[in-house]
């Protein structure tokens, strides 16, 4: 299992288009993707559970990821939440 | 007959009515026939699933526009999704459903739950699942997609609600236009509306059982109108307006990145109106000259709980600098009853637009203000950030909100927190007695911009939205110019102050020669108009402009001053009007 905190960068959050991009990303590994935040646990390739996390601007997202591809997994998803700003 | 709705953009459009019932599939069975075929029943659920994200992955592929890949991209993820597909299989293992009754079963519990969620965004998510849902069943049940190939006439699909799958579709050259009765700006089909370039307007109460197909309408979709019962000489006069158009948007690219100088070399800033994110790019690309309103509302909508400190400095940081030190105008919060924010309990009133509101209730609610403000000037650290307050009615209010940013500024000092110690700060000039004492005002502040749409509405005492009246809400009622010039004037002589424009008069042919003539600094208008405002500016002669206000303020009519500013503007503006 891997683990990293990152900060939201996207001004919109993940609601909207960060979000579903974020899943694809998600999708693309074989690794449990989990976020924590705000004492919730979303699963990162479920679009649905993402974009209605009220997941915004400046939370601070855990990131957990259990898996064959898991550090890589870890590395992509946290880059995403931290440099897309859209 | 001229029905007003809320304005989608793109263009004017002519065509005859097709009315689009919305395609839902109905279903007759929901159970298993014989429960010895589950497994089947669940293979092919799985099946209809499969070969619906084939057919968005085919769109995908297909499209070029990076919307339409998003929108499909989001479908096929939604449908990706192996929780949905195991809930789809679990109803038919488990609770004897059909394949149909399995799929509505699970989607509409999905499109309930994000539709419950007090997030305009998410419920326009909750419609794209309902679309989804049908397109699943239409293919469960073999049912053809609308098919839009066999027009052969100019159309204007007009519906209750359009399925943005209706325009998941090659064949559209035809369809010239969208009228619904539902719909927001941040809908898919609003968005795809736009990367297609299809002039629309939505909201339009009722519409899809007053038009008729095959009626000829005509549709300004950058007005947010549509009009029926057209006489041969409307028909003319409408085809040459989207003629000129259509030549008038082929000559814009020149302008980006462009000042805006008139033939006789007067500047004048266009900038542009920004109300949520997705216009930040489109903002950038047409290079406009930094952001007149910034409008705060997205960001304390659609939430439970009010927006920290942090998250609003995050925006406006990203927003201010993105710009490279061309201003942005950041409008504190404009809310009130018609906009509900549950959080801040403002009780439901009888005329929210004459209630308890924008700057009224902030000023009432010190330290809640005080948070936005510390927002505003932290981020004015990085670029080139002006304050500007909404609905001001008085001075006293300026006073007060003035007051309450000094304390802003002083617990910023306390903390060491950097920000611009000489940061500007304005009004909105959009209740009439401000305009009146514009004057008696422009001392207290660095800049106005006069909001026409409320100005007007508030001036003429007219609700533009209300089609039994809205032929009264009118730029060139002479009362609303007055108002405008005085305004206009009162900023005049005074060095290092400014007087802007950020309401729609700006970008309106007829109301850039009076305000060019006017001396209006600054026109801001939708980030669609800016490129358009600029080549109009610069067709014009600013003398001549300012020759025609003598005149124009001795006009008694509206029809009066129109017609003076139509006369020059066919000089002016030449082939393009």
């Amino acid at each position: 299992m891997q683990k990293k905190e990152v900060i939201v960068k996207s001004v919109t959050g993940l609601h909207a288009r960060p979000g579903s991009n974020l899943v694809e990303l998600a999708m693309t590994f074989s690794s449990d993707i989990k976020l924590l935040v705000n004492d919730k646990e979303i699963n990162a390739k479920e679009v649905l559970e993402v974009i209605m996390g009220n997941i915004n601007c400046g939370d601070h997202v855990t990131v957990v990821t259990n898996g064959t591809d898991e550090v890589e997994a870890l590395n992509k998803i946290a880059e995403y939440i931290e440099t897309t700003v859209e | 007959m001229r029905y007003l709705g809320n304005k989608v953009g793109n263009g004017l459009a002519i065509g005859k009515v097709l009315v689009i019932r919305n395609q839902i599939p109905e279903i007759k069975e929901w159970n298993l026939v014989d429960v010895n075929e589950k497994e089947n029943e669940k293979k092919r659920v799985l099946d209809i699933v499969k070969a619906v994200i084939s057919d968005y992955e085919r769109v995908m592929n297909e499209a070029e526009e990076p919307e339409i890949k998003d929108l499909c991209g989001f479908y096929r993820t939604l449908l990706m999704s192996g929780s949905l597909q195991k809930a789809m299989t679990d109803k038919i293992e488990l609770e004897d459903y059909n394949v149909f009754g399995a799929i509505k079963v699970v989607m509409s519990e999905k499109e309930k739950e994000l539709s419950l969620i007090d997030n305009e965004y998410l419920r326009e998510r909750s419609k794209d699942i309902a679309d989804v849902t049908n397109k699943l069943l239409r293919k469960g049940l073999g049912i053809k997609e609308l098919d839009l190939a066999h027009l052969t006439e100019d159309t204007i699909l007009v519906s209750e609600e359009i399925a943005p799958s209706v325009l998941l579709s090659k064949h559209l050259e035809h369809v010239k236009g969208i009228v619904s009765e539902l719909g927001g700006k941040t809908s898919h089909v609003a968005i795809l509306a736009r990367t297609l370039g299809i002039p629309s307007v939505f909201g339009i109460q009722d519409i899809s059982n007053i038009l008729q197909d095959g009626e000829l309408i005509f549709l300004n979709g950058n007005q947010g109108y549509l009009e029926t019962e057209l006489t041969d000489r409307d028909i003319a006069e409408a085809k040459e307006k989207i003629v000129k158009a259509a030549l008038l948007e082929q000559n814009l690219q020149e302008m980006i990145g462009k000042p805006a100088i008139t033939k006789d070399g007067k500047q004048f800033e266009v900038a542009a109106n920004a109300g949520d994110l997705t216009e930040l790019d489109k903002l950038l690309e047409v290079k406009s000259d930094g952001i007149g309103l910034f409008r705060t509302e997205f960001l304390f909508l659609n939430r439970s709980t009010e927006p920290s400190e942090e998250y609003l400095f995050q925006v406006y940081k990203t927003f201010t600098e993105k710009l490279e030190g061309k201003p942005l105008i950041i409008r504190t919060l404009d809310i009130g009853g018609d906009k509900k924010c549950s959080y801040l309990h403002i009780p439901e009133e009888q005329n929210p637009f004459l209630g308890y509101r924008a700057i009224r209730y902030c000023l009432d609610h010190k330290d809640f203000f005080k948070v936005s403000l510390r927002a505003i000037l932290r981020a004015s650290h990085y670029g080139n950030v002006k304050i500007m307050y909404p609905m001001i009615s008085s001075l006293e209010e300026i006073k007060e909100a003035n007051q309450i940013l000094e304390e802003a500024k002083q617990e910023l000092r306390d903390q060491n927190i950097p920000f611009d110690a000489n940061i500007q700060t304005g009004i909105m000039v959009e209740i009439p007695s401000v305009a009146c004492m514009a004057d008696l005002l422009i001392d207290e502040v660095d800049f106005f911009s006069i909001g026409t749409n409320d100005l007007i509405q508030y001036g003429l005492a007219v609700d533009r939205v209300n089609p039994t009246v809205s032929k009264l809400y009118n730029f060139f009622n002479p009362g609303v110019v007055r108002l405008i010039k005085h305004t206009i004037d009162a900023g005049k002589g005074r060095e290092a102050k400014f007087v802007g424009m950020c309401g729609e008069m700006a970008a309106d042919p007829l109301g850039i020669i009076l305000l060019v003539g006017l001396g209006l600094h600054e026109f801001s208008v939708n980030v669609a108009s800016v490129l358009k405002v600029k080549k109009l500016i610069s067709l014009i002669e600013a003398e001549k402009a300012e020759a025609l206000i003598e005149p124009i303020m001795k006009m008694k009519t509206a029809e009066e001053i129109e017609s003076c500013l139509n006369q020059y503007a066919k000089e002016a503006y030449g082939e393009y009007y």
